[in-house]
């Protein structure tokens, strides 16, 4: 059973559990929590020589980047422009999708600049709102190499089910219907 | 029907999420803290290469594990006091205060803080051992944080 959260009314939503944080907020929070991404090094020890730098390095980079990416998003939350498109932020997960499909499984860099190591996973509705499904800091080239990868690509199929399932419209579905 | 009204149609009520509070919040502390996520890295790096665990170094702290935890996650607003029995209890400068030079211009010369990691010297003849990185206060001299950081 999902939950979701508001993140921008009729823009941005993210998945949570019910009483708890939404994912969007908890990996805001262990992007930048010291003692989080040290405990994940340690444990993925084989992801630093995927970024060939140091642990400390990686951290440090890891927490700028979050920064910087969370100051992004606040700008566009506190900018109260109704017409706010955060189709700019995002785009589509495989490469043969594009804003007009349906349900789209849509990915958010980090740092646009360059590679970075940070990663948000929505799907997109037709009228450009945005639910996020996961966010994961990049340890593999593509999503299927890690386990987190694949239960990041399962969640974002079950979401689309949960959606359909419950008949939600998305408005490509009646554009074709009536079509 | 609005997409919100469609999205609590299918997941039901949909709550405000706290993350603009947290997210404003993190912002407006962003300075110190990163000074703070510095130092808590330092001490993780540390406890983790002399083996030591965060539990026996609350003990050894005489505080909490909860109050380590909140140190090591990178968002406390140390004290100096703290600070210095930190770098009692792990025999290691956590932060130093750059000397002015004879030279230097008392109302233009930047504070620098070194944050972390040179291990105290054993005798007065050893040097320190930098490892750490020297942190501008200031963003306003920033050539002056260029020429010390080499």
């Amino acid at each position: 059973m999902f939950a979701l959260r508001e993140i921008i009314k009729g823009k941005l939503y993210a998945l949570s559990r019910a009483s708890n944080s939404d994912v969007f907020n908890l990996c805001f929070e262990q992007w930048q929590d010291v003692t989080f991404l040290h405990d994940f090094f340690l444990n993925n020890p084989a992801v630093l020589a995927y970024y060939g730098i140091g642990r400390k390095e990686c951290i440090k980079k890891i927490i700028k980047e979050a920064g910087r990416f969370e100051e992004d998003l606040l700008s566009i939350a506190n900018s109260g422009e109704t017409d706010i498109s955060l189709d700019t932020i995002f785009t589509a997960l495989h490469t043969d999708d594009n804003f007009e499909t349906p349900f789209l499984q849509s990915k958010a860099y980090g740092n646009e600049q360059s590679p970075g190591f940070l990663r948000l996973y929505a799907i997109r509705l037709s009228d450009g709102c945005y639910i996020i499904v996961a966010g994961l800091i990049k340890t593999t080239r593509a999503l299927q190499e890690s386990e987190e990868g694949k239960e990041v690509l399962f969640k974002l199929k079950a979401v689309v089910n949960f959606l359909k399932e419950n008949n939600f419209e998305d408005t490509y579905n009646i554009a074709e219907i009536i079509l | 029907m609005t997409t919100h009204n469609q999205l609590e149609n299918a997941f039901g009520k949909i709550e405000k999420s706290q993350w603009q509070t947290n997210a404003e919040t993190r912002q407006k502390e962003r300075s110190w803290k990163n000074y703070s996520q510095q130092i808590a890295l330092e001490i993780l790096e540390h406890l983790h290469v002399i083996g030591m665990s965060q539990k026996t170094f609350a003990s050894q702290m005489n505080v909490s594990p909860q109050i380590v935890n909140k140190w090591l996650k990178g968002g406390e607003n140390f004290t100096l006091e703290t600070i210095c029995k930190l770098e009692a209890a792990l025999d290691l400068t956590l932060i130093a205060v750059q000397e002015k030079t004879e030279k230097s211009n008392h109302f233009e010369t930047p504070v620098f803080v070194q944050t972390a990691a040179y291990k105290k010297p054993n005798s007065s003849n050893q040097p320190f051992q930098m490892t750490g990185m020297i942190v501008n206060m200031y963003s306003k001299y920033p050539s002056a944080k260029t020429s010390l950081a080499k």
